[in-house]
């Protein structure tokens, strides 16, 4: 590609950013150069973006509607789409006469299209009915779309009648980390099918509103939470002091922003430093209890294997038998 | 044990520092990066090093990627010296540099021997 139209792929992917669509990437050259390192630069921060303005959007509710953008495709047995909806085509930059008839694969970018084949072969010998997988789409002028598909075999009346559907669908960082989303979904039930429903966002109950220095405060505050899990903390009016805010912006924000009470969180974080350690080194479990904050090694084997339905030293042996 | 390897990265222990060289073309998503993690603790065994770090062969870090080296990548160390030279390593610890203001002294460097002078008084 010349670099003439590389640099115009990089002007029409800041364009559709600028139009609020960070979920596009632009396609790197192999020649590895500063051009490219560039395009990789614009693709993280498109993806930073993307994911801020999820929270932000979510912590200012009232005031914006999130979107969650999707594109199904329904294909017939020889792999051919045979319907499309409209959002797609726009998305793709397509006509949907110019999709529709064509092969699926014709959509992909040729990194996708092995393991696009390997999952038809698969389905094709119904060896799986549904199941989900990461594929890269390529508009028509050449930007690139990671989505994550779910593929859904549906079933006719008679052999031959089957259709495979498949949807795409662009979902936070929370649905993402499926431990994380479990264990908030447990104690905030009301707050995760809110999250999850973004229809129920728009709804008439006040919401007190956070500005972005509170938000930028509240994830200082996480911050200083991440670095500091050995230690014992003060209570949160102390540290809301030290960080220039109150308690109640602090609890609100992260319940708002993380989905989970203050003190969930910090035993959340203290588990997962605990499990890494636990499945990836050799230390000793009363180090990984004062690393992570425990107050003994009972307790810490107590809450770990309430948690992970494991202790720390079966999982560690676990882990150990399976990944040699 | 002085030395481990995976399919993403050389793993030495010398001289007090962790080296740790990428190989060429390594695209990491969130699975290689637990991965590269793991190892990297197995072969630290529980003590804290300083590490030198040559990302001159990193390709790509996705998003899951990134996050995770962003809230594991520091456990255990006590700071961390990138080696850069080429646009794509340049621009990667730049990145990570800003986005996830490491809580260790972080630093990127062209020169190895700057880079282990830097290190030497975490040793």
């Amino acid at each position: 590609m010349s670099k003439k139209k590389r640099l115009k792929r990089i002007v029409e992917a800041i364009a559709e950013m600028g139009a609020g669509k960070f979920y596009y990437h632009i396609e790197k050259s192999s020649k590895k150069d500063s051009i490219d390192a560039l395009i990789s630069g614009i693709n993280m921060m498109a993806e930073e973006i993307g994911e801020a303005l999820l929270h932000e959007g979510y912590v200012n509710s009232n005031e914006t509607i999130k979107h969650i953008v999707l594109m199904n495709f329904i294909i017939d047995l020889d792999g051919n789409v045979k319907a499309v909806n409209q959002q797609a085509c726009d998305i793709l930059f397509y006509n949907c006469l110019e999709i529709v008839g064509g092969s699926f694969d014709n959509l992909l970018n040729k990194r996708s299209t092995p393991k696009w084949k390997r999952h038809w072969d698969m389905l094709k010998n119904k060896k799986m009915l549904d199941t989900s997988i990461a594929l890269t789409f390529k508009t028509k002028s050449g930007l690139l779309l990671p989505s994550a598909c779910y593929i859904n075999k549906l079933g006719g009346k008679k052999n031959g009648e089957e259709s495979i559907i498949v949807t795409v669908v662009k979902h936070s960082k929370r649905q993402v980390e499926l431990e994380e989303y479990l264990i908030a979904k447990e104690n905030n039930k009301k707050e995760s099918s809110k999250k999850n429903n973004p229809l129920t966002l728009m709804d008439n109950r006040q919401k007190v509103k956070l500005s972005s220095s509170d938000v930028i405060k509240i994830r200082e505050v996480r911050d200083y939470f991440m670095d500091n899990l050995e230690m014992d903390f003060p209570p949160i009016k102390e540290i809301a002091l030290e960080f220039g805010t109150n308690a109640f912006k602090i609890k609100y924000g992260f319940k708002e922003l993380y989905g989970v009470s203050v003190f969930r969180f910090i035993r959340n974080e203290r588990l997962r430093k605990a499990k890494m350690l636990v499945q990836g080194s050799n230390i000793s479990f009363k180090k990984i209890t004062q690393l992570c904050g425990f107050k003994s090694v009972p307790s810490f084997s107590a809450t770990f294997k309430n948690e992970f339905g494991y202790t720390p030293k079966e999982l560690r042996r676990k882990f150990l038998a399976e990944n040699p | 044990m002085d030395s481990i390897e995976n399919k993403f990265a050389l793993y030495t222990l010398n001289g007090g520092l962790l080296h740790i060289r990428y190989y060429k073309d390594i695209v990491i998503n969130h699975e290689a990066a637990i991965r590269i993690v793991a190892d990297r603790l197995k072969l630290q065994n529980g003590i804290y090093y300083p590490a030198l770090c040559d990302i001159r062969g990193v390709e790509e870090v996705d998003k899951p990627g990134r996050d995770y080296l962003a809230r594991e990548g520091s456990t255990l160390l006590k700071a961390v010296a990138f080696i850069v030279g080429d646009p794509m390593s340049d621009i990667l610890s730049y990145f990570y540099l800003k986005t996830t203001k490491p809580s260790i002294p972080t630093k990127a460097f062209q020169d190895m021997d700057e880079a282990k002078l830097f290190l030497e008084k975490y040793i």
